[in-house]
């Protein structure tokens, strides 16, 4: 692929720069060296776009990031190095975060941005100066080509002998500011830290929506999962710049419109407790899309922040709990609740009722949790752990209730009888059987009818 | 480099020295390992005897191999549970458990996790994720179909995570081979549970286990008092509706 603009090849994919085709080259010349490239015309607003993303992605390093020029960001980093682990393990996380934007980047580091910015863009590789007079002497060394207002300038300044940034210090000021743009001085001052220089940092959006556009109509999970991965890693540069977490998100998906007039799925997600991880955000998304089955090919995938809390760093403990911290043991009722459905996930919410199929009540865990009251002292009559949730008609045999093999009854009647206030009466005589191989076994006769009619309603685990 | 030195005891067996470092995974054929993992003990000592490391393993699942479901399964790990912490969660249970028994039996209620799922695979990512996470002390697994596979790939993740995790399964497939370390199967009795320990780390069990629920400290029950002796049969009590039959009879 190659992108065009003006007529001119501006930028090359690695693949046609292997067959041969190099920024400057007309369209058509490029076209003959590779016949099957795919030339794509410049759009500098989806530039500016991406550049505002990756932008917003950063703030989580330090929430002082600017905009410098088309396609160079600064940052100032001094207060973050230590919080990051120094920066060669800064450097990594802002080339992985940007990476998972699916961008490339080269990355240049100097007490001073307008020398950061010259090492970014000097070579491939990365440039790295912590000291003034170390930068200044690796300053001294590159070509004046890359001050931006020297271009101009270039080939009249090569020809007086002045090809590097030191011999161009080294020319007299007044009658360099004259010849030249004064604009040059100024850059080549604030390059070696001898003037200041003044910034516009950006700020964070309000609200978050961010959404990604795909070039082609996809229906490809792994496209989906990449894409969405794009748009949490800039939600966690927007969350953690605003010192916000979210705690619920909706992923909409929307469809070609022309072709399939279908209204845009929205897949919501609602976490128990605020988080800003990235991966467990990531690995939330990942098991809902995994449910999803798509209508149409998807061309524009959209992420927004619909509920916000207040950021609440992590407490430390002294001593690890057993168990793991509360937050871990949400983080897997989400992540089963993601993929099995809330329904699947039950915890224990006894009723005060004598029913046992009553009492016995299970919520769904997404619902408020409300607090069992669990008296020590309160003791309960004998009860199986199992408990049958449709009791199970037993047939006679010699008189006596036949389940496997004949029952013998070992203790009761324990006599329920209730619910006669809300339709579903109980009128029951509760006993603890046995069988003949040894089970136990929790039966009742129903005592409203003529025929004793047994039924099995628990097993003693 | 570290070497191997076989000496003699004075008993006449002969004892391995080996680096500390993989000693606790070597034994002989005749004894009991002695794994440096974390147990918690069953709370039955005749069991806790004739277990590696008198105790139910942390890292590794355990399989129970149950004739029918109710005979006592959940009562034999109920000491167990009370000295996990953390939570419990039941995986696919046959039935659905009754809170007010765990109550009685002194065990907080919030510690319950009841998960169900529709799918097989989704059993098995549940099981791997609840091992993988943590946070929860035990992990009780209903399955009785499962491929020899995932049987294994559910003990690797047991073996990584600190959870005392017991697998459940009929015991029909007690002849089937399986990868878990240590498979117990249990019969129902009069007043107690058979146990027989199919497979441990250690000699083979030749004697099944009788436990009795009246050794079950601090129970009280029918299971525990009462019938001693000879099982005495009661009468099964008289309808009480007679009054409508005896109108029939004049």
């Amino acid at each position: 692929m190659a992108i065009i603009d003006s007529a001119q090849v501006v930028a090359v994919s690695r693949l046609a720069a292997r067959h041969g085709v190099r920024p400057g080259m007309r369209p058509v010349s490029a076209q003959v060296v590779a016949p099957e490239l795919i030339l794509q015309t410049r759009d500098v607003m989806r530039e500016n776009i991406a550049r505002d993303a990756v932008a917003v992605t950063l703030l989580q390093y330090t929430p002082e990031v600017a905009i410098a020029d088309a396609d160079t960001l600064l940052m100032d980093v001094s207060a973050s190095l230590s919080a990051f682990g120094g920066r060669r393990h800064l450097c990594h996380r802002v080339r992985a975060s940007v990476q998972a934007m699916g961008f490339s980047l080269r990355l240049g580091m100097a007490p001073v941005a307008q020398a950061a910015w010259l090492f970014a863009h000097q070579a491939p590789r990365l440039r790295r100066a912590i000291h003034i007079e170390s930068m200044r002497r690796r300053l001294d060394a590159l070509p004046i080509e890359l001050l931006p207002t020297a271009e101009r300038y270039a080939s009249w300044l090569t020809s007086i002998g002045c090809s590097t940034l030191a011999e161009l210090r080294r020319l007299p000021r007044a009658g360099l500011k004259r010849r030249t743009d004064p604009a040059l001085q100024d850059q080549l001052d604030r390059a070696y830290g001898e003037a200041p220089e003044l910034f516009e940092w950006i700020q964070a959006p309000e609200t978050f929506t961010a959404f990604i556009e795909f070039a082609y109509p996809t229906e490809q999970a792994g496209q989906l999962l990449l894409a969405t991965h794009r748009l949490v890693v800039q939600m966690t540069g927007w969350l953690v710049a605003r010192q916000r977490a979210v705690s619920a998100l909706v992923l909409t998906l929307e469809y070609e419109r022309m072709r399939y007039r279908l209204a845009s799925t929205d897949i919501e997600i609602t976490l128990a407790e605020p988080a800003w991880k990235e991966a467990h955000l990531l690995r939330l998304m990942k098991e809902k899309l995994n449910q999803l089955v798509l209508k149409a090919p998807v061309t524009v995938l959209r992420l927004k922040a619909s509920q916000l809390a207040a950021f609440a760093p992590p407490t430390a403990q002294l001593f690890p709990e057993p168990g793991g911290a509360p937050a871990d043991y949400h983080r897997l009722l989400e992540l089963l609740m993601a993929r099995l459905g809330p329904e699947a996930i039950r915890l224990p919410a006894l009723a005060a009722d004598h029913r046992p199929e009553v009492a016995n009540q299970w919520q769904v865990s997404s619902q408020a949790q409300q607090k069992i009251r669990a008296d020590t002292g309160a003791r309960f009559a004998e009860r199986p752990f199992w408990l049958l949730e449709q009791p199970l008609a037993l047939t006679l045999r010699g008189h006596r209730p036949f389940y496997g093999s004949s029952l013998h009854l070992l203790s009761g009647p324990e006599r329920i009888e209730a619910g006669w206030w809300d339709g579903d009466r109980a009128m029951r005589d509760y006993f603890v059987a046995q069988g003949e191989e040894g089970a136990y076994y929790w039966i009742y006769r129903e005592r409203d009818v003529d025929q004793a009619r047994w039924f099995l309603h628990g097993l003693f685990a | 480099m570290s070497t191997l030195s076989l000496t003699t005891s004075a008993g006449g067996m002969p004892s391995l020295s080996l680096p500390s470092s993989v000693a606790h995974s070597v034994w002989c054929a005749g004894q009991m390992a002695t794994a440096g993992v974390l147990v918690t003990p069953s709370g039955w000592p005749a069991l806790d005897k004739e277990l590696p490391n008198q105790g139910w393993p942390h890292r590794g699942l355990t399989e129970l191999l149950i004739r029918q479901t109710g005979i006592g399964e959940i009562r034999l790990l109920q000491p167990a549970l009370r000295r996990v912490a953390g939570r419990i969660a039941l995986l696919q249970p046959p039935h659905a458990p009754q809170v007010a028994t765990w109550i009685d039996w002194g065990l907080a209620p919030e510690r319950l996790l009841w998960i169900r799922t529709q799918r097989h695979a989704d059993l098995l990512w549940s099981a791997e994720q609840i091992l993988r996470n943590g946070s929860c002390g035990a992990l009780l697994l209903w399955q009785g179909s499962l491929r020899n596979e995932a049987i294994r790939r559910l003990q690797l993740a047991a073996q990584a995570s600190d959870i005392v995790c017991w697998l459940l399964r009929p015991l029909s497939l007690a002849d089937v081979p399986s990868p878990v370390s240590l498979r117990l199967a249990l019969q129902p009795r009069e007043q107690g549970l058979q146990i027989d320990v199919l497979k441990r780390r250690g000699p083979p069990c030749a004697t099944p286990l009788l436990l009795t629920w009246s050794s079950l400290h601090g129970d009280r029950s029918f299971f525990t008092d009462g019938h001693h002796h000879a099982l005495l049969d009661r009468r099964l009590p008289a309808t009480t509706t007679a009054s409508s039959v005896a109108t029939a009879l004049v």
